[in-house]
């Protein structure tokens, strides 16, 4: 179903943010692309895949076999190497090493290091392989988005600063800064464009590394992507496409107009001002380091032949909405609002735009 | 010479002029100060935002409240303090709920929970939940008195301090699971026995009801099987907010449902849910057609009332019962209407 508006204010103001931001070396497309209808592909759950000790699998991600789960509820990290039993480590409290509501997590696999925000104490927190806190630094500041980057150092999306992305050494605390805030011009005209809390709030991002001292970052309630190289230049900004989408479409535009909201949008409440989920998380493909989406309408956007980002399958299964993933080798890990006790997974193979629908898809269907 | 004389006269006037003047300002200075002296010995205006952080050592203290209430912070006991809105009252319930739930380790926790509420409120809360711990009105105690127990520099204030006065948790904010927690690992809190989750041929749980809204009827006094509609106490906010609005859309289909298959309809809801939040939702919503029903006591089988949690997954379900009681079927409710309105639309087969 087309969507004729989303040509309108959104596209409009997104294409304005693109090349106002960009400098002259970036690559910057928005020109929208011929949608076809994404094919739903049924996502299978990991039998107890989780333990029942775990509250909420806020995120997860893997050093080599290992798997970690970030317990927001229960405020732990859980881990398990294959077949062996689960470890728990963290609890409740304000002490160095504990944690009150961890809620981002990054994993270095080079250092076998652990970094965890821990926002209920307001500080970054790192830990070894053995999880033995080796680092701890404050961040008195709302943090969406956290990865590791080049020579150790750690890329956190923390708007309030000025800035898109803070750059911190676990020791010492802030080094340095990468990126611009997205400041869609659209924003100037409505009252919610002078507030700070909105400008900082269409500034949460989801950040990912490609492996190659660059990051991809994804801002949650816009449909936009930027990759930044190791020297913190943007090198790639891309839209996404909206068209053949109408729920993301209605998310998006949610973000401007918030007299229509779709009713099954996920929202985000922070300091009062309540914004649709358009991208829920960000991760890179294994073999070629480009973005993987998960959408605010569960569905999967990948980048295309075309260097667009193409939405590829709605994701269903498992008994419930997503809002976090991961990668491991060939599978994507998928994390559901509810804990349930297991993961849920699809192959990576089955999300190439160019692939064709899996043997146990539902087939196409409009979205 | 008169010269002189006029001038000196023009001088002593203008001088006498300066002084009334200054003596005019003196007199406003005099009085802006005692203004300010009153206001920082009343409301201790300068004062620095009181600490109530962790690794902090308390005094011992004892504050004594308009109504002649204290509160004792004195060394060999837990204290819990908790500080907060009228929101925080279902956290002292979920306290009163773990202390009994508990099978040891509470007997030396103290709790002192204040409410930015009205006296006679948070009493009737107090009285209506059988709390075995007071409740206070905030502003039934000298701002002075809270700034001296470190409770007045947010809005919200919560804190667990050790038997040696240290305070070991401290935060603006607190869930009832986050005070479970903490009691577990302070207080080493163990939980008395875990109900095992119903399932189809058990009995349905005894549990008191009083019927609060709908058509009156007596449970299960029809003689016939009932589809009970739980709303267990896994989230009551969320429950009160989503669930509800799907039961008061579908309230029509639900109930022609039911009568097709010789049920009964009824809906139960935890004994967390407070009933005049309860009772304000049932009619914003208008939700008549059911009976409405609030459990006495926990709902064993359904829900776990010490980890707040509901023994099924979802946190509300559908429960279908025989005419002898004996459990038929139990599902998310959520699912149970999705797949009414798929038979409905007549994209499947009715369940």
């Amino acid at each position: 179903m087309k969507n004729r508006w989303t040509r309108g204010p959104l596209l409009a103001s997104v294409a304005v943010l693109g090349l106002a931001a960009a400098p002259p070396l970036v690559d910057s497309h928005s020109r929208p692309e011929q949608m076809t209808s994404p094919s739903r592909l049924e996502v299978r759950a990991i039998p107890r895949s989780l333990s029942p000790r775990i509250g909420t699998a806020w995120t997860a991600g893997f050093l080599g076999d290992r798997l970690f789960v970030l317990d927001s509820r229960d405020h732990q990290i859980a881990t398990q190497e294959p077949g062996q039993q689960w470890s728990f480590f963290g609890s409740i409290g304000n002490a160095p090493g504990e944690l009150f509501y961890p809620t981002e997590m990054a994993l270095d696999p080079e250092t076998q290091q652990v970094a965890v925000f821990d926002s209920g104490n307001q500080r970054l927190q790192v830990f070894d392989a053995a999880m033995q806190l080796v680092a701890a630094t404050r961040i008195a500041a709302k943090v969406f988005g956290l990865s590791w980057w080049h020579q150790r150092r750690l890329l956190i999306g923390c708007p309030e600063t000025g800035a898109l992305l803070s750059v911190y050494n676990p020791s010492r605390g802030p080094v340095g800064a990468v990126g611009e805030l997205a400041q869609p011009s659209e924003l100037s005209r409505l009252d919610r464009g002078v507030r700070p809390t909105f400008r900082t709030a269409i500034n949460r991002v989801r950040i990912t590394s490609t492996g190659q001292d660059e990051v991809w970052v994804a801002f949650i309630h816009l449909p936009l992507v930027r990759r930044y190289n190791a020297a913190g230049q943007l090198m790639v900004e891309r839209t996404l496409e909206l068209e053949g989408s109408e729920d993301l479409a209605k998310y998006a535009r949610a973000v401007w107009d918030l007299t229509d909201r779709p009713s099954s949008a996920a929202y985000l409440n922070i300091d009062g001002v309540q914004l649709p989920l358009v991208i829920k998380d960000i991760t890179t493909h294994p073999g070629t380091g480009e973005p993987v989406l998960l959408l605010g309408n569960d569905r999967i956007a990948v980048l295309g032949r075309d260097a667009q980002l193409q939405v590829v399958a709605e994701v269903v299964g498992c008994n419930s909405s997503f809002h976090r993933m991961t990668v491991h080798g060939e599978r994507l890990i998928l994390l559901t609002s509810l804990s349930k006790g297991s993961l849920c997974e699809v192959r990576m193979a089955d999300l190439s735009p160019e692939a064709p629908p899996p043997a146990d898809s539902g087939g196409s269907a409009d979205p | 010479m008169i010269q002189g004389v006029h001038g000196a006269r023009e001088r002593v006037r203008s001088r006498r002029g300066a002084f009334m003047k200054s003596a005019g300002s003196l007199s406003l200075l005099g009085l802006g100060l005692l203004l300010v002296l009153y206001g920082i010995h009343r409301h201790r205006l300068f004062d620095p935002p009181p600490e109530l952080s962790f690794g902090q050592k308390m005094n011992p203290i004892e504050i004594v409240g308009e109504r002649g209430q204290t509160l004792n912070l004195t060394a060999g006991s837990w204290h819990l303090l908790i500080s907060g809105s009228h929101k925080d009252l279902q956290l002292a319930e979920y306290l009163s709920r773990l202390m009994d739930a508990s099978q040891q380790g509470t007997s030396l926790l103290r709790p002192f929970v204040l409410i930015d509420d009205e006296h006679e409120t948070v009493k009737e809360f107090e009285f209506r939940n059988f709390l075995p711990f007071p409740v206070h009105a905030l502003h039934s105690f000298e701002h002075q008195d809270l700034v001296e127990l470190g409770l007045r520099g947010h809005d919200r204030a919560y804190a667990l301090i050790s038997p040696g006065l240290e305070v070991v948790f401290a935060s603006e904010y607190l869930q009832p699971n986050d005070l479970r927690l903490l009691l577990e690992k302070h207080l080493r809190i163990v939980r008395r026995r875990v109900s095992r989750p119903l399932e189809p041929g058990d009995r349905l749980p005894s549990v008191p009801l009083s019927q609060e809204a709908g058509p009156v009827e007596g449970p299960g006094t029809d003689g016939g099987g009932r589809t009970w509609i739980v709303f267990t106490s896994q989230c009551v906010t969320c429950s009160l907010q989503n669930q509800m609005e799907l039961l008061a859309t579908h309230q029509e289909l639900l109930g022609e449902w039911s009568r097709n298959r010789g049920l009964s309809l009824a809906v139960v809801f935890s004994e967390t849910f407070d009933r005049p939040d309860l009772i304000a939702k049932l009619d914003q919503l208008k939700i008549d057609r059911v009976p409405i029903f609030l459990a006495g006591g926990p709902l064993e089988g359904l829900e776990d009332a010490y980890l707040k949690r509901s023994l099924h997954g979802d946190d509300v379900l559908m429960v279908q019962a025989d005419r002898e009681g004996t459990v038929v079927e139990i599902r998310s409710f959520r699912a149970w209407v999705a797949s009414l309105e798929i038979a409905g639309s007549g994209e499947g087969v009715p369940p």
